[in-house]
């Protein structure tokens, strides 16, 4: 009994002990991957009612790779903070099957090619009240097969941060004072003298009727 | 037994993982009121491990401190709650039953958003929660990025509706940034720097033109009206011309008039008259030049002597121009006058034009530099016999008046 009871320790351990060094314990992840065991749809029972599910799976079933969708609700407050390519990778990881993995919350789409040579494109938008099988295929009508690259993990871990890029402060000199000035002066003159043109004609215009009505 | 034991055992921790995906996930508000069972604080699990500690202590330290018994939830916003979402504290309350403060705090992608309901027992004490809330002057100053400071904020605010308590100020840290004043950028100073010289542009543009449009419109001018000055001694010249030709006439009228003898008394008044008008017209040659109005007056004096020496009848001279033929028909000048006036000037006042006269200088402008062609009659008569007696045409003494001038010189 005692060794029974050490073997069920030993299991519960490995099990959760290897999951969670594999993938962080997302509850999305964990249930998406349970789900996939079954078919390669998961929907969250959250966002049940705006899924097609028949049509989904008739969309992924037609795709030419291996697709596995998660319909759950992502952005910056979530542990992806974000990054949702790399939540699709933590979610290939944790699947551990090669193909492309998409991630869904009903307004965009967002995929990761695992182990295979594709490519995906990073993102869709949908479009108002467009079905969720609808935005998977066309989400997929942007997959192409790629010659140059080779079959591997998807991303796991977040981007190294981009250095902050620097610019020059823009300065305000006296040069460029004048110089805006002087270009002022000069579309002025232009403008003042057509104005004054304009005078000096219209009181052309006018002296001989003042004169007529003087006579 | 100890196999079969094993054997369901193993196949209970296999089929473990799967149970509660598989099993019916209860609505939104009934997985929230079932949380609060055993804690007030209700974390969405999908949110759970990327809320700081930090936010979860300072919700819990507000609630713990609050007056009335607070329910939080933190949630991300799905479709399940797309609905529901503002309704969400009064289904919880309808869930739970028990008097207090209920918040719902929403984020979505970073935007956090939150709805709270306050329910308590029947008193006679408190306020609205709204009513404080709209009270709150910094209420939307408070940053929406973070979860925490909206959550305490509104509990803050629930107490001071339950038992009147001072709202608390707002810390630093749980404010939007003050925007700092950077002045104006790059962009608007040279913005500036081109209106302003725009500004001086179009003055200058404007003053020059109106400069040297004017000085070029006086130079033709001058140019123009400057044919007397420059042919008046043209013109002029030809009107002394005509005036010396006219007392040559004159003094050969008289002199054939002297010549002969047993002269009518008539014949002797005409001589003397005559000869008065040929000394004035001779008066009006010798001193001055250049002075078309002397010629004029001496033209007219010389003509009306050559005629008066040949027995022909005194004509008076064209009021406009005294150098016209002279004035044989009368017209209507102005205030009732009648002046004489030749056919030509008289049919253009009859057609309601002002005939064009005899145009002299004058001074005009504002320094009176400028020199201006201008009919004689607008002149100062006080100035001129000849305009003050439109060269006789108005009354015949300009011969006296000359006269009379030459001897005040005298």
């Amino acid at each position: 009994m005692r060794r029974l009871l050490l073997l069920l320790v030993a299991t519960v351990w490995l099990l959760t002990g290897t999951a969670s060094a594999t993938t962080p314990a997302d509850p999305r992840i964990t249930a998406a991957v349970a789900a996939w065991a079954t078919q390669p749809l998961y929907v969250d029972p959250d966002y049940s009612s705006v899924a097609d599910r028949a049509e989904t799976l008739q969309v992924i079933s037609g795709a030419k790779v291996p697709v596995y969708v998660a319909v759950v609700p992502f952005g910056e407050w979530f542990p992806e903070q974000g990054d949702i390519p790399m939540l699709a990778g933590r979610m290939a990881a944790a699947n551990g099957k090669p193909g492309l993995y998409v991630v869904m919350d009903g307004d965009r789409s967002y995929g990761a090619a695992h182990q295979l040579g594709v490519y995906a494109p990073s993102w869709t938008y949908a479009e108002r009240d467009e079905s969720l099988s609808k935005q998977l295929s066309e989400y997929l009508d942007g997959v192409r097969a790629s010659k140059y690259s080779t079959p591997k993990p998807a991303r796991t871990a977040p981007l190294p941060p981009e250095p902050e890029r620097t610019y020059p402060k823009e300065k305000f000199t006296v040069g460029k004072a004048i110089g805006n000035g002087v270009g002022g002066v000069v579309l002025g003159l232009m403008g003042g003298g057509i104005l004054g043109g304009i005078v000096l004609i219209v009181a052309a215009l006018s002296r001989p009727r003042r004169r007529e009505g003087r006579a | 037994m100890p196999v079969r034991f094993l054997t369901a055992l193993l196949a209970a921790l296999a089929f473990l993982p799967a149970l509660p995906a598989a099993a019916e996930t209860p609505e939104p508000p009934d997985r929230i009121a079932a949380a609060w069972r055993t804690d007030h604080l209700f974390v969405d699990e999908r949110l759970r491990a990327a809320i700081p500690a930090t936010e979860v202590d300072r919700i819990r330290t507000a609630m713990r401190t609050a007056a009335v018994p607070v329910y939080v939830a933190i949630t991300p916003r799905t479709p399940a709650l797309q609905k529901i979402r503002y309704d969400l504290p009064t289904l919880l309350h309808a869930r739970v039953g028990a008097p207090g403060l209920y918040v719902v705090a929403v984020v979505d992608g970073d935007y956090w958003s939150t709805n709270a309901e306050l329910y308590r027992q029947a008193g006679l004490r408190g306020r609205d929660l709204t009513s404080v809330r709209g009270d709150d002057k910094r209420r939307l100053d408070i940053v929406s990025d973070r979860p925490a400071p909206q959550i305490v904020r509104t509990i803050q605010q629930a107490s001071t509706a339950f038992d009147g308590r001072a709202l608390p100020a707002v810390p630093a840290g749980d404010l939007e940034p003050e925007r700092p004043r950077r002045g104006l950028s790059v962009t608007d100073k040279s913005d500036r720097a081109v209106y302003v010289g725009l500004g001086v542009g179009g003055l200058l543009g404007l003053a020059l033109t109106l400069v040297i449009g004017l000085r070029r419109r006086g130079g033709s001018k001058r140019t123009h009206e400057g044919r007397p000055t420059d042919a008046p001694a043209v013109d002029t010249h030809r009107v002394e011309l005509r005036a010396d030709g006219k007392i040559t006439q004159a003094e050969r009228a008289l002199a054939r008039l002297d010549r002969r003898r047993n002269k009518t008394t008539q014949q002797l008044d005409r001589r003397d008259d005559a000869y008065r008008r040929l000394d004035a017209a001779r008066a009006l040659r010798a001193d001055t030049t250049d002075d078309v109005l002397a010629a004029a007056g001496a033209l007219v004096l010389a003509r009306q002597a050559e005629r008066i020496a040949s027995g022909a009848a005194l004509e008076p001279p064209c009021f406009f121009d005294p150098t016209h033929a002279p004035g044989t028909a009368k017209v209507d000048w102005s205030d009732e006058v009648e002046v004489p006036a030749c056919q030509p000037c008289a049919s253009a006042v009859r057609r309601r034009k002002t005939p064009r006269g005899l145009q002299v200088p004058a001074r005009s402008g504002l320094l009176g530099h400028d020199r201006k062609q201008v009919p004689y009659w607008t002149l100062d008569p006080e100035d001129s016999p000849m305009v003050a007696t439109g060269f006789g045409a108005l009354s015949d003494d300009l011969a006296e008046r000359i006269t009379a001038r030459k001897d005040e010189v005298r």
